[in-house]
């Protein structure tokens, strides 16, 4: 079976540290997969790398079976098929919330994902002429996980996305992911939080710098 | 928000929130407009103030002997000649420049007679106003013509003055005398535009002179003026450019956040980089906008009020304006072209920025 997502061999150190050695993954099915690890133990690092932000030292990233590091143009293609979310949101402040959905939109000229239909998926629709910072937190990790969604992706990755949000937020964070996983995304989750793993299919934890299967 | 517009929405949605950051910058290129449209039509109202005067008087092409050139956009032909000469009265005398011409010739001259008339008769001159303030020589008086014939024989003539004409133009107010002759060498061609006679001159067979080789001092100066009037513009300007490069130099650097988020979204390195060009061209063209009618509001002032120049100075007594659409396209074109060039290098930068720093440091 063709993967989604797969990582061979990475290797990734800041100077003399090395942060992730010979790691190997793959994500072959829309599932939920969950990333464990205390922080500082590499899974932004990871996320970055997985989404064509973060040239690995050694190794391949596969999206889809092309190699994302090996050019410019397939580094920009990942990034377009990648739909990060991420625990600060990184919403544009200048940008009201149809706005900051529709610039993924207008450049990865989707057709699947009508930006109304999420917007109405998400429970969000009444807040598009808003900014992000009338919106209250969960509200604006909705806007996040809509914005990686219009944009039609192969997978989503979301780090930490629910680090920031109150307990009822967080469930139902965790539930767009779940409906999310239904349309034939995969969502891969970096968290340190339990709960959020009970939503997961398959658990990963980065223990001394490689990955480990921890359950499924 | 508009399909295909999104990076100049983005572009829009920045300059809107940092409009702050963009005053020192759309100032200096309000003033670099201002001030290039108001030297421009300064210089230009001064430029055409000289060719006007020149050419409304003096012949635009001389063609030694009788011609049969036929030159487009001919306004009228006549025949003229040129000597050399000493005026006296009461003991005053000047050096002056015979113009004679028959009576149709001179005719052509009536227009810049403001007191009598043009000379009917052989024994009457029409003489300038600066050279009858200097004489203090008045219509009716009798002067004297000292000159060299053809035989190299001096020739002393009294004449009458017959009128009192004013060209606008010192060189010829001052020193030209008018009479009627016969024996005319020269044909004088008026053209529709004077400014293409040096164009037609390369057609003509034989001996032939355009008015602006007859005129390089004042060409010349022309020619300086419009140097001169450019370098300062473009100081202007490049303090403007520079103006631009730190203000987009500081928005890059401020916006290393959205650089990233936009990066991560899959925006190319050009893709970001365009949107702080076109915030840089949204600048420019407000500042520009807001030049140009602040100083077509400065022109319309001082052509209304009149600034009165030194006549010691000048020839002319209020400083001209005049405006040409082209130069309102070239002080626009500079300045959009100079905002661009300044831009690029530091919203380059834009496309340098590592995502992965920053998204990391959140």
């Amino acid at each position: 079976m063709n993967s989604i997502l797969k990582c061979e061999n990475i290797k990734f150190s800041y100077g003399k540290t090395e942060v992730l050695s010979d790691l190997n993954f793959s994500v072959n099915t829309p599932s939920i997969t969950g990333i464990k690890g205390p922080s500082g133990s590499g899974k932004t690092t990871l996320f970055g790398i997985l989404s064509g932000l973060l040239n690995p030292d050694a190794g391949k990233v596969y999206l889809n079976e092309i190699d994302i590091y090996k050019n410019y143009k397939n580094k920009i293609l990942a990034r377009k098929k990648i739909g990060l979310v991420f625990q600060n949101y990184n919403l544009i402040r200048e940008l009201t919330v149809f706005q900051n959905i529709q610039i993924v939109e207008d450049l990865v000229r989707n057709n699947r994902f009508k930006i109304e239909e999420i917007l109405e998926k998400m429970n969000i629709s009444d807040l598009k002429s808003r900014y992000p910072d009338q919106l209250s937190i969960g509200q604006r990790q909705r806007v996040a996980i809509a914005r990686a969604l219009c944009g039609n992706p192969s997978v989503i990755l979301a780090d930490e996305p629910t680090g920031s949000v109150d307990p009822s937020n967080k469930k139902n964070i965790l539930e767009l992911f779940l409906h999310i996983k239904k349309v034939g995304i995969p969502v891969i989750i970096s968290s340190h939080d339990q709960t959020t793993f009970e939503f997961c299919d398959k658990v990963f934890s980065i223990n001394e710098k490689l990955l480990m299967e921890e359950y499924t | 928000m508009k399909k295909k517009n999104f990076i100049l929405s983005i572009s829009l949605a920045f300059t809107k929130k940092n409009k702050k950051h963009f005053l020192i910058p759309f100032i200096s290129i309000l003033i670099g407009t201002m001030g290039l449209l108001v030297i421009l039509s300064v210089i230009r109202g001064f430029n055409d103030y000289f060719v006007e005067s020149i050419t409304s008087f003096f012949p635009h092409i001389l063609i030694e002997g009788s011609s049969d050139n036929s030159i487009k956009e001919t306004e009228k032909i006549i025949s003229v000649s040129f000597k050399e000469g000493v005026i006296l009265k009461n003991g005053e005398f000047s050096g002056i420049m015979q113009l004679s011409s028959d009576n149709s010739g001179l005719d052509n001259f009536n227009e810049f007679i403001i007191e009598g008339k043009t000379p009917q008769d052989y024994d009457e001159i029409a003489i300038g106003k600066v050279l009858s303030d200097e004489l203090n020589a008045e219509k009716g008086d009798t002067v004297q013509i000292f000159s060299i014939k053809n035989n190299l024989q001096p020739e002393t003539q009294n004449y009458k003055i017959s009128g009192i004409f004013e060209s606008g133009m010192y060189q010829y107010d001052s020193s030209f005398i008018l009479n009627k002759g016969d024996d005319l060498h020269w044909t004088a061609i008026y053209l529709k535009n004077p400014l293409k006679a040096d164009d037609y001159i390369k057609n003509i067979e034989g001996n032939a002179v355009t008015w602006t080789e007859m005129n390089t001092t004042f060409t010349s100066a022309i020619a300086v003026n419009e140097f001169f009037a450019v370098i300062i513009s473009l100081f202007v300007l490049v303090i403007a450019g520079f103006g631009i490069m730190n203000s987009t130099l500081f928005s890059v650097l401020t916006r290393k956040r959205e650089i990233s988020i936009l990066s991560s979204l899959g925006f190319t390195y050009r893709q970001t980089s365009l949107i702080f060009i076109i915030q840089s061209f949204l600048i420019s063209i407000s500042g520009i906008i807001f030049g140009l009618l602040i100083g077509f509001l400065v022109l319309a002032i001082i052509q209304n009020i009149q600034i009165p120049l030194p006549s010691d100075v000048f020839y002319i007594k209020y400083l001209p304006v005049k405006t040409h659409l082209s130069d309102i396209l070239l002080t626009v074109s500079i300045e959009i072209g100079i905002s661009m060039i300044f831009s690029v290098l530091p919203a380059r930068r834009a496309g340098k920025i590592d995502p992965m720093d920053v998204l990391k440091s959140e």
